[in-house]
């Protein structure tokens, strides 16, 4: 009996092993089979929401197709659908007035043609002038709420259910900060919003929006061999009336109507001890034609490394193989490139030994020719009717570095030693930039929300009881989406700051810079005019703006204050440091002016920097503590303008400038007010970079496939309700906003239903503002009492 | 420029409204709107779509007049009587100045009989000013 023991033993222990596969093999089947369930159930049900969304909104085929051929019918919903805004020129043309529910008279009319150039109608447009008279009752009538704005969120990414609780739960914190703090913000801003009101409100300064809206412009439409006209812009208008006064008919708006953007791709090389730019292309478009449209700007790496690196071995000449190229696509269509060198030989006198072979021979050789790459960057400019040109530039390689190139210091080009990394970089970069000029459609931005979540979807494989990234991550979709969002965060912000609308309708160039690695996307974005400095291989960390934010912010929040530097400030810088404050920046930070001793951990060239701007008249707000590195960030105030700025070391933020379309005075309002958008827009950011941190968690399996799969599911079929409920709140709003423009017209224009209303109507109200001797209608009364009518029977009132 | 005349009444003096309107129409036959059962319960009456301000006064004095006895017949039932004249964009856009005078008499006359009276500016665009018509 005893002898048999061990043989039972081995017998057990054979068992064992020849099972436990079986065991873990089933284990994964069943959970393949879960995982599979899950995917395949989300990929189906966000399928069912894509295809419940109303296109019509934000399509202008869909929406010709919902309208049918009837022309009073296309010509009531451009008319009453779409918003008056006042502002010069064709900025947003049919695509970005449908988009963006609102217009001037030159979009609302590109709108409205397009619309009857799709139901079969012959037309043309008419360019005439409006009286101060007919631009008061355009623009000057009641203006409901904007049906178009709404909550944003991310309810549909790939999350585990911790993530995704964590992320609501920061989410909810962020906005119920946002809300104090401007709450505070609009006890404090009495400066600001003094400034922003007088300028479009002050008679004396000739309202210039006026001037904008001046040109006037509308439709004709051919019926029976006659030229109808069809005046968009006029809310009680009628088909064949004419409010402009005498036009000219013409088939294209003249090219002086139009914005546009150009592109300009640069390269700065040191030659001569001086850095000297280049264009590296120029690529022109109308801003309309930009709408909605994916922009990006990659790089494109020369065939063969060693060509390049021959190529500047031999002088600067082009090498055998294909040369390195800057792309810019639309719709991933090539519109425009250019060649780019990195490996071209150094700056004669030793100025600069570049490394690899060409920098090595280039060096050796004493006085070789070719410049060198010092900065890579582009260029855009914003050029329109009514307003100066606004030029924002942006840097993808900037091997000066912020402080020397602020400071002039030539010093530091002579020390840099390689190009490498500097071409490493750009070979990770690609931009997007989303031209946009008007608000997001939040209708749209879920449309692109559930096809970038559908694709994200659809390229995880299961496999083995984990989920792997086996297909195109929607890379290029992402970053819209995030840009878009950032739109969207940024007009409801503006809206909440400004109490002025017609600063909403500022155009704006949003620049998406997207990185990919190992299947890996990250993502940043900002607006405009703002410089990526080249940084030298750093190991993959959040970037590094959110690092900034987020240091900033918590070492604000967690020192005590116990001075205020600020107080002494005169207005309206008085104003913008307060609103800083209120956003939670000024609280601990410290205020330096000129002859102010700066800290001694600022490294020298930086410290240079900043003496200088104080000595200029600007006041440098640093955090309390200062982060270690480049990611120390800054704040300058500009005590005469009250500007305010927002800069980083490491040349990822480098300040904001924005301009309003109008020009003049308000310019210098509507960059104060920015400034104070920016730190709110930068709490937001660190929200939607958590997508991007979930997504490579879930690449690289940092988290459970299941747990994550079954966190994004349940995300998925909570954002159902959400998703409903947010439409039917849409369809509201906007059904109630018709139904107020109906009324509106028809109380201006019916004689019948206005004499009812005195009559019938009126005695029952209560009427609301201003008191017995001003008093007023809400918008919702007049639709009442349009609708009473109409179930009377529009009766007739003797 | 349209001109009413209202009675509204308090819940009190709600079961009036029918006789008063009854004995209206024998002042102004026609003229008289529907009962309204409010709130406030109501009837009214158009006085006139006269172009000009004078006219309406005039209207005003004969209604007075001629409807003496149901207006005091209402005040005495805790009845308002509230005249209300809708001033239209036709009527003072393109106008450098426009005026509504209200002599002595007519005062006199709203305040003897208890009846209070306001304008009301409406509004709008005139249809037939600025704008002209190309029917296809």
């Amino acid at each position: 009996m005893r002898s048999t023991r061990p043989l039972a033993s081995l017998l057990a222990v054979l068992v064992l092993v020849a099972t436990c596969p079986t065991a873990v093999r089933a284990q994964n089947v069943d959970r393949d089979k879960r995982l599979r369930e899950v995917t395949e159930g989300s990929i189906a049900l966000l399928e069912r929401y894509l295809a419940a969304i109303d296109r019509s909104e934000f399509e202008l085929d869909a929406l010709a197709k919902t309208l049918g051929k009837d022309v009073s019918e296309i010509y009531t919903f451009v008319s009453c659908g779409i918003r008056n805004q006042a502002y010069a020129g064709a900025l947003r043309g049919a695509a970005g007035c449908l988009r963006s529910g609102a217009g001037n008279s030159v979009d609302k009319s590109m709108l409205l043609r397009s619309l009857l150039d799709r139901a079969g109608y012959s037309t043309r447009l008419v360019v005439g002038e409006a009286g101060d008279e007919l631009l008061d009752d355009i623009y000057g009538c009641t203006q409901v709420a904007d049906p178009y704005r709404g909550d944003l969120d991310f309810p549909y990414s790939i999350e585990s259910a911790t993530i995704q609780a964590e992320r609501t739960r920061a989410l909810h914190e962020m906005e119920r900060r946002l809300d104090t703090r401007l709450g505070v913000l609009r006890k404090i801003l009495g400066p600001i919003e003094e400034g922003l009101s007088g300028a479009v409100e002050n008679e004396a300064t000739g309202r210039p929006w006026r001037a904008d809206a001046r040109r006037h412009v509308w439709v004709q439409v051919e019926r029976d061999g006659k030229w109808m006209d069809l005046d968009p812009s006029c809310l009680w208008g009628e088909t064949g009336e004419v409010y402009g006064g005498e036009g000219r008919a013409v088939q294209a708006l003249p090219d002086e109507l139009w914005h546009t953007v150009t592109l300009r791709g640069i390269e700065e090389c040191f030659e001569g001890g001086k850095s000297l730019p280049r264009e590296i292309f120029l690529w022109r478009t109308r801003a309309c034609d930009l709408a909605g449209r994916a922009l990006v700007l990659s790089w494109r790496k020369g065939s063969a490394g060693g060509a390049a690196a021959l190529g500047g071995a031999l002088g600067g000449a082009p090498g055998g193989g294909e040369a390195s190229r800057l792309v810019l696509r639309l719709d991933g269509e090539q519109v425009a490139t250019g060649a780019l060198d990195f490996h071209r030989s150094g700056a004669s006198g030793g100025g600069l030994g570049l490394g690899g072979l060409g920098g090595l021979a280039g060096g050796s050789g004493g006085g070789a020719s070719g410049p060198s790459t010092v900065a890579v960057g582009i260029e855009a400019i914003l050029e329109g009717p009514g307003r100066e040109p606004l030029t924002a530039r942006r840097y993808l390689v900037d091997r000066w570095g912020f402080a020397a190139r602020a400071m002039g210091d030539l010093e530091a080009l002579k020390r840099l030693r390689s190009d490498d990394g500097a071409a490493d970089a750009l070979e990770h970069t690609a931009l997007c930039f989303a031209c946009e000029p008007g608000s997001i459609n939040p209708a749209e931005l879920q449309a692109r929300t559930l096809t970038a979540a559908l694709e994200s979807w659809r390229a995880l494989a299961v496999q083995n009881g984990r989920l792997h990234i086996a297909g195109r991550l929607p890379g290029d979709a992402s970053a819209r989406l995030l840009g878009d969002a950032y739109y969207h965060l940024y007009d409801r912000t503006w809206e909440r700051l400004s109490p002025v609308e017609r600063y909403a309708t500022s155009p704006r160039l949003v620049m998406v810079r997207l990185r990919r690695s190992a299947g890996r996307v990250r993502m940043d974005f900002d607006v405009t005019h703002e410089a990526l400095r080249y940084r030298p291989r750093q190991p993959e960390v959040a970037p590094a703006r959110w690092r900034f934010m987020a240091g900033l912010l918590s070492a604000i929040a967690e020192e005590e204050i116990t001075t205020d530097p600020l107080a002494s400030l005169p207005r309206p810088a008085y104003g913008a440091a307060r609103a800083l404050e209120a956003l939670g920046v000024g609280t601990t930070a410290r205020g330096f002016s000129a002859g102010a001793e700066l800290p001694k951990a600022l490294p020298a060239a930086l410290r240079g920097y900043l003496s200088s701007a104080a000595t200029g008249g600007k006041t440098i707000v640093l955090p309390g503590e200062l982060p270690a590195g480049d990611s120390l960030g800054w704040f300058e105030l500009d005590s005469e303008s009250g500007d305010l700025r927002a800069w980083m070391a490491d040349g990822l933020h480098s300040g904001t400038e924005y301009g309003s379309i109008t020009g003049g005075k308000g310019e210098e309002d509507t960059a104060e007010a920015s400034g104070l958008g920016n730190a709110a827009r930068g709490i937001y950011r660190c929200a939607a970079q958590h997508l991007d941190t979930v997504l490579e968690a879930v690449a690289t399996g940092s988290i459970d496939p299941l747990d994550a799969a079954l966190g994004a599911a349940e995300c998925v079929a909570n954002a159902k309700d959400a998703n409903v409920k947010r439409k039917l709140e849409r369809q509201a709003r906007r059904e109630l906003e018709k139904r107020i423009k109906r009324a509106e017209r028809e109380f201006r224009r019916n004689d019948d239903f206005r004499r009812w209303f005195h009559r019938e109507f009126k005695p029952g109200q209560v009427v609301s503002g201003g008191g017995r001797h001003n008093p007023d209608l809400k918008p919702e009364q007049l639709a009442d009492a349009l609708d009473l009518w109409e179930r009377l029977g529009r009766p007739f009132v003797k | 420029m349209y001109t009413v005349i209202r009675f509204l009444a308090e819940e009190s003096g709600e079961a009036l409204l029918p006789t008063l309107k009854a004995r209206l129409q024998g002042v102004s036959p026609g003229e008289s709107g529907e009962l309204h059962p409010g709130p406030p319960p109501r009837f009214s009456v158009s006085l006139s779509r006269a172009r000009t301000w004078e006219e309406h006064l005039a209207a005003l004095l004969s209604f007075l007049a001629r409807g003496a006895e149901v207006i005091a017949t209402a005040r005495a039932s805790g009845i308002r009587v509230h005249m209300d004249t809708a001033v239209e964009p036709g009527d003072y856009q393109g106008r450098m100045l426009t005026c509504f005078p209200v002599p002595l008499e007519h005062l006199r006359a709203l305040s003897d009989q208890g009846v209070s009276f306001e304008l009301s500016f409406y509004a709008g665009r005139a249809r037939r000013r600025g704008a002209k018509t190309r029917k296809a």
